[in-house]
């Protein structure tokens, strides 16, 4: 009887009654409550057909079932008595847990949807049906325990899930960039191997610490992130921030799926690789004793499904202790390099001590951008963006977000608090150039981009005009000054490019994308097919008259709200994809129409022809 | 006055037509398609290339909707000692019997094609040396690009012509190699000469240089002078009917100052100089010898006759005095009229009462949209 007097549910005892039935399962002793997890602990006796080195014939287990059972949480741990102690595939690391606790660590993984679990208990958790529920748990356990018995918890076709590793500490806000693309430098690598990273700031991100460099033990890089700046992180700059990096031909784990927990487990993992994990760190040792703590990643290959082969290196940050200079060395040995190597062998880094493993994000662009990117096609191409105004900065944003990687943003103006109505920057930029300021912001929503920010016209010289965009592949022209088009079309670049010329007109409510590529800006065609659309939106301009900011200001604004900007920017981005998607030449005018159907929004339209608008549109956007 | 953009109509109405424009380029590609397919030519074709005033954007559109000429060249691998230039064009003759029977003739030297907008003007080469085979198939040589749409020319072995460009990743550096690095040093071709008997120097890569060159010095107004002084001619003065074409070109690239900032500018100074600079073979009844660009050994005003470069000379007299006042008058309607006295009615009229003097201040109609009505 549990001391505290109380008593589980109705529902719960309903709930251990139908489970403690199921065959070969049985409960040990009365349930118990757990007061500061709100929970019973229900401890049952599994008994195996089958068995194998590391599931025994009976083991036994702790049901943590939530107090509001039928509903909570149920979670199913190893008994520190008589339960058992290996880590599997889906299970957390199954360490001990604190002393005098009646369970283990290595929580088993029941509700992630492992099909075949699901063939034996049915698919969905029955919350809320007190019969059933801890029936269903008890009946996924079992079926887990016996593909732990064959082996084939992970099964050829699986997403590959990492061994579990739990790591605690946060304070570094460590990333990095690894993908299938950066596989090739380390797939070579047959046997375990080390190096030094260089890391570096990603002030944009909360300062996150991120591996700009990875280097062999002589100093020669043998890849590079993103971040990676020649001037700051090259090998013969003393005052690099560095850290080192262990690599693992194969996943460094102790059978049948644990991660090491210990200096002592991370030994044996070694040994079973032939990886010499003391003399690596020796070496380390003697680099940063008197030091303050360093970084250490362990890496090895992955796979993104069990039985495939690998395509990604996994790492693992873990802290390696401040390691102090001098002081008395153990028995029988000098006080030297060797004598405090052994004396942290025995005691920091002792057998026994647990490894500080340290939260470590893969930052890589796939990543990032895993729920939805720019085409590859779009995304590679080096953009240079005339004019950070509303639309400019709102066409930047979903570019840089989606995925772009060069930026030129150029912009002759400041932000003033009027413009906050429809632009991407906020109330911190008031007063700055626009262009500095927005390349501050897109940096700070994007690791990987790298963004040049020029404040001033377009420049009136051809050369310069030239120059300033030799190198981009895509020029997007938000300006909406009728000079600008006409700069580019006097201009002439040797390696061809795309040119959007993007506006709106009157309250943003028709949107003007046209696109060319080649040598030059086709200004002709600009020109020739935007003027019957300027003449009709004349007509709007002159029934409603002038926007005027107030009292005292007598110069027109031009009305635009940013629901109906962010429209237009949205349609800019999906028209210049579809055209470098389709790889297409010709020039073209885009003309999309916000459109009513019985008063209300309907959407946009393409518009071929002046002629085809919709006159409801226009009476309605005129009363408005 | 300059009149820049009357000149940018004029030049526009006077340029080979759209449709001859793409039937040049059509018909170029199929001609080499099929030259290159021929089981019995294949073995000794080097290549092909647009030689000629298109190569160069000095052509006009013909009058009287007659084709315009378009000029290609075939290198061969003929050794003059095999052939001598009638027994090398005859191999040729089965070939256009099978694609361009009824349609094709031989014309002295070359082989004329009729298509339907344009007449290709087909001359066999004998062989170059070795060293210049890779030359001749590289795509600065072969492209089919004039040399102002294709403002980068240059005569070296990476230079991409510009549908290339788009596909390939190197296209950068290589056109960053063929900007810096040097040309390639070539020798003359070798044509039919006048009486088909006999091979002579032509070197058709070396004229498109030079006015490649020519252009850029002049701020790219060169080709259009020529342009518009060939059409002076063809409208003011059907007689005499030479100089025109090359030679017409030559004269004028000897007289067209450097430096010029405008077409117009061009025109009343090439005029002019064309006056000053032949005045002394005027008075002796002669005519100046002008060396054809890479082959010193010709004098392209060779086959001009005396009387006809003298009467030639008179027209320039007149038609400089014409284009000086045109050029220094300060008012529209004057200078555009007497512009349109020395190219007619493809320079544009003047609008009437377009003097540009004090018309006033005009009320606005409607509320100004900020900017041009559109928002960015």
């Amino acid at each position: 009887m549990d001391t505290s007097g109380k008593k589980p549910s109705e529902s719960l005892r309903t709930g251990i009654k139908v489970a403690a039935s199921l065959e070969n399962v049985s409960l040990a002793s009365h349930p118990f409550h757990i007061e500061g997890k709100a929970s019973w602990a229900v401890p049952v006796t599994v008994r195996m057909r089958s068995t194998s080195e590391y599931v025994p014939t009976e083991s036994k287990w702790i049901i943590l079932v939530e107090e509001t059972y039928p509903f909570g949480d149920i979670e199913f741990f190893p008994a520190t008595a008589g339960g058992m102690e290996a880590t599997f595939p889906h299970q957390e690391q199954n360490g001990s847990g604190p002393d005098g606790r009646a369970w283990r660590n290595g929580k088993l993984c029941l509700d992630n949807p492992i099909e075949r679990l699901s063939v034996v208990s049915g698919p969905h958790d029955p919350v809320g049906n007190a019969d059933e529920r801890l029936c269903w748990y008890v009946r996924r356990a079992q079926e887990w325990l016996r593909l732990a018995v064959e082996g084939s918890l992970m099964s050829p076709g699986d997403p590959f899930e990492l061994p579990w590793c739990g790591a605690k500490i946060d304070k570094w806000r460590l990333v990095h960039d690894e993908s299938s693309r950066t596989f090739p430098t380390w797939a070579k690598m047959k046997k375990s191997a080390w190096g030094v990273i260089v890391l570096g700031d990603l002030p944009e991100f909360n300062n996150a610490t991120c591996v700009v460099a990875f280097e062999d033990n002589n100093g020669t890089q043998i890849r590079i992130g993103p971040r990676y700046q020649a001037n700051k992180h090259a090998s013969d700059i003393s005052d690099r921030k560095l850290g080192f990096w262990l690599f693992f031909p194969q996943p460094p784990i102790l059978a049948p799926w644990h991660f090491p927990r210990t200096w002592g487990e991370l030994r044996s993992a070694g040994k079973l690789q032939k990886a010499d994990i003391d003399q690596v760190f020796k070496v380390i040792a003697g680099r940063v004793r008197g030091e303050e703590a360093y970084l250490v990643l362990l890496g090895y290959p992955i796979p993104l499904k069990c039985g495939e082969s690998a395509c990604e290196v996994h790492w693992q940050g873990l802290e390696l202790p401040a390691l102090k200079a001098g002081g008395k060395p153990p028995q029988g040995f000098r006080p030297n390099e060797t004598g405090w190597w052994m004396r942290d062998r025995r005691s920091t880094l002792g057998d026994d001590k647990e490894i500080k493993y340290v939260k470590t994000e893969n930052w890589s662009s796939e990543r990032l951008l895993a729920r939805g990117g720019l085409s590859e096609g779009l995304k590679s191409l080096r953009i240079a963006l005339l004019g950070c105004g509303a639309l400019g900065s709102t066409i930047a944003e979903l570019l840089v977000r989606g995925g772009a990687q060069s930026l030129l943003l150029l912009d002759n103006d400041k932000l003033a608090a009027g413009n906050l109505v429809r632009h991407t920057l906020t109330g911190a930029d008031i007063g700055r150039e626009k262009a500095n300021a927005l390349a501050d912001r897109l940096r700070s929503v994007n690791p990987h981009v790298v963004i040049r920010a020029e404040t001033g016209d377009v420049p009136v010289g051809k050369k310069e005009l030239e120059e300033l965009l030799e190198e981009y592949g895509a020029v997007l022209d938000c300006t909406a000054v009728a000079d600008v088009p006409q700069l580019l079309s006097h201009a002439w670049w040797s390696v061809p490019r795309l040119f959007l010329s993007a506006s709106t007109g009157f309250k943003a409510m028709r949107t003007f994308a046209f696109l060319c590529f080649g040598n030059t800006f086709d200004v002709s065609g600009f020109l020739d097919r935007i003027n019957p659309w300027l003449d009709k939106e004349r007509e709007h301009w002159s029934e409603q008259g002038e926007t005027l900011e107030g009292p005292g200001c007598w110069s027109p604004l031009f009305p635009a709200r940013f629901d109906d900007v962010f429209l237009a920017a949205v349609t800019c981005v999906k028209s210049l994809e579809e055209y470098v998607a389709n790889r297409k030449t010709d020039s073209e005018l885009l003309v999309y129409e916000q459109s009513l159907v019985d008063g209300r929004f309907a959407g946009l339209r393409r518009i071929d022809e002046p002629k085809d608008t919709g006159c409801e549109n226009e009476n309605a956007r005129n009363e408005s | 006055m300059e009149l820049k953009s009357d000149f940018d109509t004029f030049l526009e109405n006077i340029r080979p037509t759209e449709n001859q424009r793409s039937e040049m380029i059509s018909g170029h590609k199929t001609l080499r398609k099929r030259l290159n397919a021929d089981k019995n030519l294949a073995p000794f074709l080097v290549s092909d290339f647009l030689q000629g005033s298109y190569r160069r954007h000095t052509a006009v559109r013909p009058k009287n909707d007659r084709r315009s000429d378009v000029d290609i060249i075939v290198v061969t691998k003929l050794l003059e000692d095999e052939y001598d230039p009638n027994e090398a064009m005859v191999l040729f003759e089965p070939f256009l019997m099978e694609h361009y029977s009824g349609k094709w003739r031989r014309q002295g030297r070359s082989f004329g094609i009729d298509l339907s907008y344009v007449a290709l003007d087909l001359v066999i080469t004998s062989a170059p040396s070795e060293s210049e085979l890779e030359l001749f198939k590289s795509e600065a040589v072969t492209t089919t690009s004039n040399i102002v749409d294709a403002r980068d020319w240059r005569l070296h072995k990476s230079w991409l012509a510009l549908e290339s460009r788009a596909q390939r990743l190197d296209s950068r550096q290589l056109m960053q190699a063929a900007s810096t690095e040097a040309e390639w040093k070539t020798s003359p071709l070798r044509i039919p000469d006048r009486e088909t008997d006999k091979w002579d120097d032509t070197h058709p890569l070396e004229q498109i240089r030079w006015t490649r060159d020519k252009n850029s010095q002049t701020n790219g107004h060169f080709v259009n002078v020529v342009k518009a002084l060939k059409w002076w001619r063809l409208v003011n003065h059907e007689e005499p009917e030479h100089p025109k074409g090359f030679p017409l070109e030559r004269i004028i690239g000897d007289c067209c100052p450097n430096g010029i900032e405008s077409i117009a500018q061009g025109l009343v100074e090439t005029l002019e100089a064309i006056v000053n600079k032949y005045r002394p073979y005027i008075q002796s009844q002669g005519k100046p010898s002008l060396v054809d660009y890479g082959v010193p050994s010709h004098d392209v005003l060779g086959r001009l006759d005396g009387g006809d470069f003298n009467a030639f000379w008179e027209q320039a007299q007149e038609g400089s005095s014409i284009a000086r006042k045109a050029y220094d008058s300060t008012e529209r309607k004057e200078s555009g009229l007497l512009w349109q006295k020395l190219f007619g009615s493809k320079f544009p009229s003047p609008p009437d009462g377009g003097d540009g003097k004090g018309r006033g201040y005009t009320e606005p109609t409607a509320p100004a949209a900020p900017g041009a009505g559109r928002f960015a």
